[in-house]
Order: C-alpha cells, then structure tokens, then sequence
C-alpha cells in the first residue's frame, strides 16, 4: 500500500475521500429507494439487500483470489448493487438478482481492475449480461405505456415498471441532493435530459411519453453522471451526456424498452476515453501564449 | 447554499489565520547571539563575500557583493563580529554556503544607513540602488526585485498591482503589515507611480481582509488622494498568485505576462523598496508570521535575517507539543524544513509548525476520474490526465496538455479525494518542457 508522502505540498489535504465520495452518492439513491420500498413492500427490500450482498461477496472473493490486493470499496459496491436493482422489474427471479450482481462487479469493474479503472458502467455492464443470459429475457420490459397521463406521474402508485422508476418526485430529489452538493457532475444530467428531449421533439415522438414513463430521468441523475465510465474533461462530459440522450431516444423508436437507455449509455462509455481528446476551450485562455 | 452551475470549483482551504492574529501587534523577535545569513536566498546566482572572519560589522553592512545579473548584495542584520564562513543549513537548498556573525547585542545600525537627501531618482540610479539593498521577491524563494524591475525598462507599463492577497493559510503577515504601516504603504504607492510613470497602480486585498480596505480608503480619502486603486479580490486560493491576479484586476489584459507591461509586488517587498530607497536601509529583517498548532503563543514578528527557525520559534515560548512537519511559507505551496537550525531568509513569510494530524499519511488510492482536479486548476489544464500520462510514460501525448502553464499552487492534490500526488506528477511533466 502506497502512502501520501507528506514532505511534500500541498501538505493540506482535502478532508474528503474517495469512500466518503461513495457513501454520499449512495445517499442520494436512497429516495428512490424508500419510494420503492413504499411501493413494492418487503420485496424491495429482499432484492436491494440481495444485491448488495451478492456485490459485496463477489468483490471480496475476487480480492482474495486475485494477485493484487483489492481495496474492498463498500459504498461503492452498495451504490453498483442497487443501481443494478433498480433496473430490473418487479417479480425478478431471485437467481437473476444474484447473477446479475456478480455479473456487475465481475465483467463491470474487476477485470478493468477495479474502482476508477471499469470502462462499462459496473451495473449497466451487469444488466446487458443478464439480459443476454438465456432464461433472463425478461428483465427487459417495455416502457410502450401509451395511456399515461400527468396525475400518475410523481408517484405511479403500483404502475412502476422498474423498482427504480416508482416515483419521478423521489428520483428528482434525490437527483438534486446530488447535484446540488456537486457529488456528480452538474452539467451531465440536464445536458442528458435537454439533448434528448430535443431528440424526442425532432423525431415526432410523445414528448411526456419519453420523458415519463420512461426511465430518462433515472438515466440522466444516476447513470450518466458515473464519475468512471465517462469522460473526464468538462467538455469531453458535455458530449458524453449529449450524445447518450439522443442515443437512447433513438434506441427507443426500434425497441421502446428499458434496455435502450442501457445500451445507449454503454455505446458512450466505449467511447468515452476518445472524448477526452477534445481540445478544451478554456485552457486557451491562459495568459501568455 | 449557494449552487453553482459552473465547472469553475473554487478551494477553501481552512483558513486557520486566527492563530497568529490573537496577538494583532507586530513584536521585535529577540535578536540571537550568532545569526546565519546565506549567500544565496533567491532563484539565481549567489552573491560573493567582502568580509572575513574578525571584521566588525554592523547592522546593514554589505558583507557579500552581487556576482553576475541574478544576484543581489547581502547585508549584515545586526552589529557583531564575522566568525566563519562556510558550509550551513539552508530552509530551501538543505545546505548552502553562509556567513555566520556573532552578535555584540547592542544592533547598532550602520552610519551608511540614514535618509536619502534625493529621492528623485532616475530608472538605472533605482535599479542599483534597489540591487544594493539586496531586495528579492518577499513571498518563497523568489526572484531579485530588480530583475523584474527591468523588464518595464523602455517599455509602457499599464500598470503595477501591490499584492496584498495573502490568500494561504495560516499567513498574515501581509495583513499585520498592511494594518500597521498603511501610510507607508500608500507612500510606496506614489513612489512607484511616479518613478515609473505608472497610469495606474492598485493594492489587492482579499476579501476576508475588509477592514484593511476600511483603513487604506480612510487614508486616502483624508489625504485626499486618489491615485491608488484599492481592488477587493475573493478569498479562494490561489488568488494571490501573480498571472491570475492580474486576469482579475485587468480582465482585458491579453499581453504576455513575461513582456513587463504589468508587474506584482508582494505588499512586504513594495515596503522593502521604500525603505531602500528613502532610508537607503537594505533588506535584513523582515516580518514572519510563526505560527501552528503546535505553538503556545502563535504571532507576527519582526525577526533578523539570518535568525535561526529555531530562534524565531523559541520567541513563541518554543513547542507545545513536538511537530511533525515546520514549514517555511503556507501549507499550500510551502518547503518543507527538515532542519530546524536554518535560517529566516528574505522570502521566509511564515514559520508554520503542523500539527501531526495534519501530516498524517494517508493511502494513496487509485484515480476514480471525479474531475475535481480539472474543476479546481485555475489555469484550466488536465491535471488528471497529465499524471495519467506520465505514470504511464506516454510523454509524447504530453504536449498537447501544457503542462507549462502550471502555477503550482497545489490545489489538484488538494482536492484528490484518492490522496494522489497531482502537484509532483504535473511538475515532472512540466520538468520535460522547459518554457
């Protein structure tokens, strides 16, 4: 283990971590959750806690097998595990929660080496080894819910297609708790959310259909800002989130179903490394030549 | 709370500058029986002794002539004998060549030091003149005053900003000084203006110093004068740092900073050059600010050049508890002193004693890509990919990054939430492109 090397400067740190940055994202999944849990009862709750557990045990077993000593980063781990859980459909087997964390933590983050180092989005990684697993075809659900109107919106009293996609209320919240406190980027999420409802717009599609029922608003405060899987530069992140929004609203006019905002983000996470190559505006405007 | 869109994220660092201001008075540090004063105590070339063991000097005797143009005399900083010259240790080089005087305890100033009948100098008498008080720049381990001064020579200079930021922690050095000897300041000001025909000369201060602003607008405002720009700049570190300054108080300024068409002079130095040239009183004591948690009566002094750090500290009735790290400078951008026996030089602004839990290490953990460090840069480079590309040794790749426009102020490390070395990794990318 590598220590800061303290003679040094700055010789003042931040008193902030990388595993306080975790545990305080996970705290704004937790509206979401709660709504989750008000809508669907106890199985909510078995299927986060089953994910979190299975996440958490795969990481640990592959620290010990592996050469490398891996730090176990728990909320980290926590926040992989439900955002997984967040996109399956109530009534999952039970099996496919287990396999799908596994999946997640395996092929999302160790075998890039761990928290920082993951391409893919661990949970989406997660989720599209599911779906492809024969027997799970049918995490993904249609978001095709032509018949919605506004009153249902804030709280889709038992109408959830996801266990994530309960409450649009709850999710913005907790979207703002993040962002407002500046724990994911700030920009990301709107920047999704505008891109894809002038996508939306120009396709001619249901604009309340895109933005509601569907699972934008999740996608665009807990997936799109993953600090790992997208670029690194402002404008590299500008891009990013741009793109993923008139992605899924593209996916979406050939498959209207969860899985298309799930692919559309994976697609940008491939190219993100490519996006940090664009020039940045700002650094041009440093003095001197 | 206040909510921010932009990708500008401004640091705070704790500002700790309480510590030091319970005592709000400048104090004379006792003058020590031996002092140390190092030939070399700026970025260039060392000056060459004119004294021998056994001469007396006294206090603003020259005692080592300046050899070469990056190199400024230096000046005995009481009256005393020389003992040796040699080999001692130095705050920034670890060693360095120095001459040891034993003082007589009396500080009787040198007869050469008194009021100048005519201060109305021409540009190359106040060059020399400022060369021969030894003034370097008053903030770390800086440039010679009167190389800086040289590069306004023949040209049209817009203006000259009086740094007055002092935007570390722990410093208030440049605050008890401005609190105490505004009138000298304000004369500076007027000196510089004229002697260098300057449109417009500003102070800068920090917003958390507001009554400093009070006190220098009540002054001018009953001289009634108007030719000092006072300017309130915000308290976030680094903005007292010189090219950033300076984008603040000239927001049109698009010039090459490097051309002398605008100069900054730390608040300590604009007083050292006053005195020189009004006093002919050369550059030996200057105020520190000794400071930390590890000290039971923190304060600013006005210590000797050449006091040992020890001594200075012993002024502050020595150690409370034993610290781990003693400073010269802020935390951000500071030396870290691994020997306590080396000298107070002329850019020393602070002695800051760190507490241990301040020091203590922590793990260093893989990059998690957050951005912070791009969001914290004032000069908008990519310190997270900088340190990519050299840990992998993809140096060709490093070019495009500018590595070169780094200030060093420290804030990517800062701001690492995985405690990574960012500052190191961006200055080993710099080290391989020269300006």
């Amino acid at each position: 283990m590598i220590f800061t090397d303290t003679g040094q400067p700055p010789f003042l740190r931040t008193p902030d971590s990388a595993a306080r940055m975790s545990r305080r994202f996970f705290s704004g999944l937790l509206p979401v959750m709660a709504a989750s849990a008000w809508v669907f009862g106890w199985e909510a709750v078995q299927v986060f806690s089953l994910a979190a557990v299975s996440c958490l045990l795969t990481e640990s077993l592959w620290s010990r097998v592996s050469e490398k000593s891996f730090r176990i980063h728990e909320w980290s781990s926590v926040s992989t595990a439900v955002l997984l859980a967040l996109l399956l459909p109530p009534g999952v087997s039970r099996w496919a929660v287990v396999l799908g964390g596994v999946a997640a933590i395996l092929f999302g983050k160790m075998i890039f080496g761990g928290l920082g180092q993951n391409v893919f989005n661990p949970s989406l990684a997660g989720f599209a080894v599911l779906a492809v697993m024969p027997g799970f075809e049918n995490v993904i659900v249609s978001q095709n819910t032509a018949g919605m109107d506004w009153s249902s919106v804030f709280l889709e009293t038992g109408t959830g297609l996801t266990y994530g996609d309960v409450s649009k209320a709850a999710i913005l919240f907790g979207g703002m708790l993040l962002v407002t406190r500046r724990l994911v980027p700030v920009r990301s999420p709107f920047v999704y959310l505008a891109s894809a409802g002038i996508f939306s717009g120009l396709l001619g599609r249901n604009l309340l259909s895109d933005f509601i029922a569907g699972n934008t608003l999740l996608f665009a405060f807990f997936y799109v800002t993953d600090f790992a899987s997208a670029p690194v530069t402002s404008r590299g992140r500008l891009v990013f989130s741009a793109a993923a929004g008139a992605l899924t609203i593209l996916l979406r006019v050939y498959d209207d179903s969860s899985a298309a905002g799930v692919y559309a983000l994976l697609l940008m996470n491939a190219v993100a490394p490519l996006l940090d190559r664009i020039p940045s505006g700002r650094s041009s405007r440093n003095g001197g030549k | 709370m206040e909510f921010r869109i932009s990708n500008q994220m401004l640091v705070f660092p704790s500002p700790r500058k309480e510590m030091s201001l319970l005592n709000p008075k400048i104090k004379k540090a006792k003058i020590p029986s031996v002092l140390t004063i190092p030939l070399l105590q700026h970025r260039g070339q060392a000056a060459v002794p004119v004294v021998k063991p056994g001469d007396r000097v006294f206090a603003g005797t020259k005692i080592a002539e300046p050899a070469g143009a990056a190199s400024v005399a230096v000046h005995a900083s009481t009256s005393g004998t020389v003992k040796e010259i040699g080999e001692f240790p130095h705050p920034v080089l670890g060693r360095g060549t120095a001459i040891v005087i034993e003082s007589d305890e009396k500080d009787t100033p040198d007869p050469a030091v008194g009021p100048r009948e005519n201060t109305d100098l021409s540009f190359e008498e106040f060059l020399s003149a400022v060369r021969d008080a030894g003034i370097t720049g008053m903030a770390g381990f800086g440039v010679p005053a009167h190389l800086r001064l040289e590069t306004l020579k023949g040209k049209n200079p817009q203006a000259v900003i009086l740094n007055g930021v002092e935007s570390e922690p722990y410093l208030t050095s440049d605050y008890i000084l401005m609190m105490e000897n505004i009138l000298e300041i304000v004369e500076a000001a007027k000196f510089f203006k004229r002697i260098l025909r300057l449109p417009k000369i500003c102070l800068a201060v920090g917003e958390d110093k507001l009554e400093v602003l009070e006190i220098v607008r009540s002054k001018l405002f009953s001289l009634s004068e108007d030719f000092l720009e006072v300017v309130c700049v915000p308290a976030h570190y680094p903005q007292g740092e010189e090219s950033l300054l300076i984008r603040k108080i000239l927001p049109g300024f698009r010039g090459d900073l490097q051309a002398g068409e605008v100069l900054v002079f730390n608040i300590a130095t604009a007083l050292a050059i006053l005195e020189a040239i009004k006093f002919r009183k050369p550059l030996y004591e200057r105020i520190v600010t000794v400071t930390g948690e590890c000290l039971p009566e923190p304060k600013n002094l006005l210590v000797k050049i050449g006091t040992s750090f020890n001594d200075a500290i012993r002024n502050c009735k020595g150690f409370l508890r034993k610290p781990d790290r003693v400073l010269m400078g802020g935390p951000m951008s500071g030396v870290c002193v691994e020997d306590w026996n080396a000298p107070v030089i002329k850019g020393t602004q602070a002695i800051v004693a760190l507490p241990p839990e301040d020091t203590k290490p922590r793990k260093v953990l893989p990059c998690i890509r957050c951005g912070l460090c791009l969001q914290a840069c004032p000069v908008w480079i990519n310190p997270c990919l900088i340190a990519l590309a050299v840990e992998t040794g993809n140096f060709d790749s490093l070019k495009a990054f500018h590595p070169e426009r780094c200030v060093e102020c420290g804030n990517c490390s800062y701001v690492c939430p995985s405690m990574r070395p960012m500052l190191q990794r961006v200055l080993e990318a710099k080290g391989l492109f020269p300006i």
